[in-house]
């Protein structure tokens, strides 16, 4: 029973949704569209269960203190602590009040004129409770060439940045483009030692890479102006024709695994070791 | 030194020598402030032509911005260009992401360029946050995408947002440009472009373009820009077009010090971004020459003997 209804299931749906593409009535619409928000449901189920996983998994390293068992614990900590702040702290941007010595501070610091100063202190902004209203305050209390030259910054100042943003900003975007950064150094240590002319293949990847190298830089312009049309020919023909196969062959993978799911010979979804 | 001892030394030189080289490749271009020329290719000029075409009809350009932090030092400049292009011409412009990640930087994208044009949030753009499966995401729009959207990333219901009141599917948005690290633009050429024969352009990191250029030349995909090249591509067309509105030098005069100095250094990101790039390239290379000159002095005789 428990692999027989996911079976019966699978097969069923796996050949209403087909039929369904191929036949424009209402009726098949609106199956669709009911389908949509079932997937979209059963989507966020996904997330719970993939955090779930998560913990289970780092729990699990922990505790038996598996090598390299401390990166569990900054990846654990990084989870609740974000996730507590973004509770407990919001995740929105706060207005600072009129009076704020921070906003006035900051307002001063952006070198506004005298006059301007008074019509933006005048603003109460003790009930304003979004960017949005702010914008709307900001904007009905200047002249158009104020606004034009000092709206962004009247903004800025009035706006504090939340916890739950700053750690984006300032933690984890930082941490992520240095990961990616790092590629450029073994990169070229990788092509100083790997990237030979053992054989008239290995030479023809060679030409072929120094070429597209040289073609996406202006460099390679000013050596010889037909540089960047060599190159995208090289990308639009040989790799294309190359590409085009593999996604061919992919193409074809998916259609045969689909068919294999959906008629039950496939069943690996179903979790078990048989 | 010898042709021995140079042989001998390529031969064995650290890797730390060479992450040296390349550490001040990227860098003195930077210092030096070294400007390269950009030349514009017909792949990004697809994607800045259908969004001019779009200019006065009402539709909406949908940008998806489908990647995470690794990746943004090569996409948010694109993704930037292309907003501030749809800001400037006034072509109404809807922020969607289906990378959690991508919530923040489709955020910052699109407001820091809002707040250069003074765009106003949910009349001239909107952004919609992240929501979950991409397939159901992306042929949910198909059908409503107030349904699949219901508030904005600001928690405003999407009923109430002025930009989307004429719109409700894909036949009300004019271009789909999907910005990400991943494969998911071909989903979007499956299920949006397939199914509800929406145009749909993508801008995708250098190291994974070759992936998409058949799609690209079968036209699923109007263009294309890849890596920081492509962005800088964008960049010049957009800067040409607001120097030729004349609303660039408009908007500068009218700034402070202060903000005109912080908007020309952000317009600049990618086109930038291209000279350590190049010189890194011209690094790398050397380096392959180099490899191979030793590779054919020294070490092709030892394997023969």
């Amino acid at each position: 029973m428990k692999r027989t209804v996911p079976l019966v299931l699978t097969f069923t749906m796996g050949v209403l949704m087909f039929a369904q593409y191929f036949i424009p009535h209402p009726l098949s619409q609106a199956f669709y569209d009911l389908m949509l928000e079932w997937a979209r449901i059963i989507g966020i189920f996904a997330l719970v269960i993939g955090l779930s996983s998560l913990i289970r998994v780092h729990y699990g390293k922990i505790k038996r203190k598996f090598p390299g068992w401390g990166y569990s614990i900054v990846t654990l900590a990084a989870l609740f602590i974000t996730a507590l702040i973004g509770l407990f702290s919001g995740t929105e941007d706060r207005v600072l009040h009129g009076s704020n010595p921070d906003y006035v501070s900051n307002l001063q610091k952006a070198g506004l004129p005298e006059e301007t100063m008074a019509k933006l202190t005048a603003i109460d902004l003790q009930t304003v409770g979004s960017s949005q209203e702010l914008e709307e305050k900001v904007t009905a209390s200047l002249n158009a060439l104020e606004i034009q030259k000092y709206k962004s910054t009247v903004i800025a100042s009035a706006t504090k940045v939340s916890h739950f943003k700053k750690i984006f900003d300032y933690i984890l975007i930082p941490l992520q483009a240095t990961m990616f950064s790092l590629l450029a150094f073994y990169i070229t240590s990788a092509a100083y030692r790997a990237f030979r002319a053992r054989n008239w293949q290995a030479s023809l990847l060679l030409l072929a890479g120094v070429l597209v190298m040289l073609g996406r830089i202006p460099f390679g312009d000013m050596m010889w102006s037909g540089m960047s049309e060599l190159t995208r020919w090289i990308m639009l023909i040989p790799t294309t024709a190359a590409m085009r196969g593999i996604a061919l062959g992919v193409g074809l993978g998916v259609i045969a695994t689909s068919l294999k799911i959906i008629l039950g010979i496939e069943r690996g979804y179903l979790g078990g070791s048989r | 030194m010898s042709a021995a001892k140079f042989v001998s030394f390529m031969r064995d030189i650290d890797r730390r020598v060479i992450y040296l080289v390349m550490l001040l490749s990227v860098i003195l271009p930077l210092v030096l402030k070294l400007r390269l020329p950009t030349t514009v290719t017909p792949e990004v000029r697809g994607i800045y032509d259908k969004i001019e075409s779009l200019v006065g009809t009402g539709k909406a350009v949908l940008v998806s911005f489908d990647y995470d932090p690794s990746t943004q030092p090569e996409l948010q400049p694109m993704a930037k260009a292309v907003v501030r292009h749809c800001i400037l011409r006034k072509v109404p412009i809807i922020g969607i992401t289906n990378f959690i990640t991508g919530s923040g930087l489709g955020s910052n994208a699109m407001n820091e360029v809002a707040l250069e044009y003074q765009a106003e949030n949910r009349k001239d753009w909107v952004f919609l946050g992240f929501q979950t499966p991409v397939v159901v995401v992306i042929l949910g729009i198909g059908e409503n995408i107030k349904e699949v959207f219901p508030t904005d990333y600001d928690g405003i219901r999407s009923t109430d947002i002025e930009v989307l009141k004429n719109i409700t599917n894909y036949n009300e948005i004019g271009l789909v440009v999907s910005f990400a690290g991943n494969t998911l633009p071909l989903s979007w050429v499956t299920y949006a472009g397939t199914r509800y024969n929406v145009p749909i352009a993508t801008g995708v990191t250098a190291v994974s373009a070759s992936d998409f250029y058949p799609y690209l030349q079968t036209k699923q995909f109007i263009g294309m820009m890849g890596g920081i090249k492509g962005a800088a591509e964008y960049e010049e067309l957009v800067d040409e077009l607001d120097t030729r509105l004349g609303t660039l030098d408009q908007r500068m005069a009218a700034m402070t010090d202060a903000d005109r100095a912080h908007w020309e250094n952000d317009r600049f990101t990618a086109r930038r971004a291209m000279n350590p790039q190049s010189v890194a390239h011209l690094v790398i290379i050397m380096f392959i020459i180099l490899g191979n000159i030793t590779y054919f002095l020294f070490e092709r005789k030892s394997a023969r003997i």
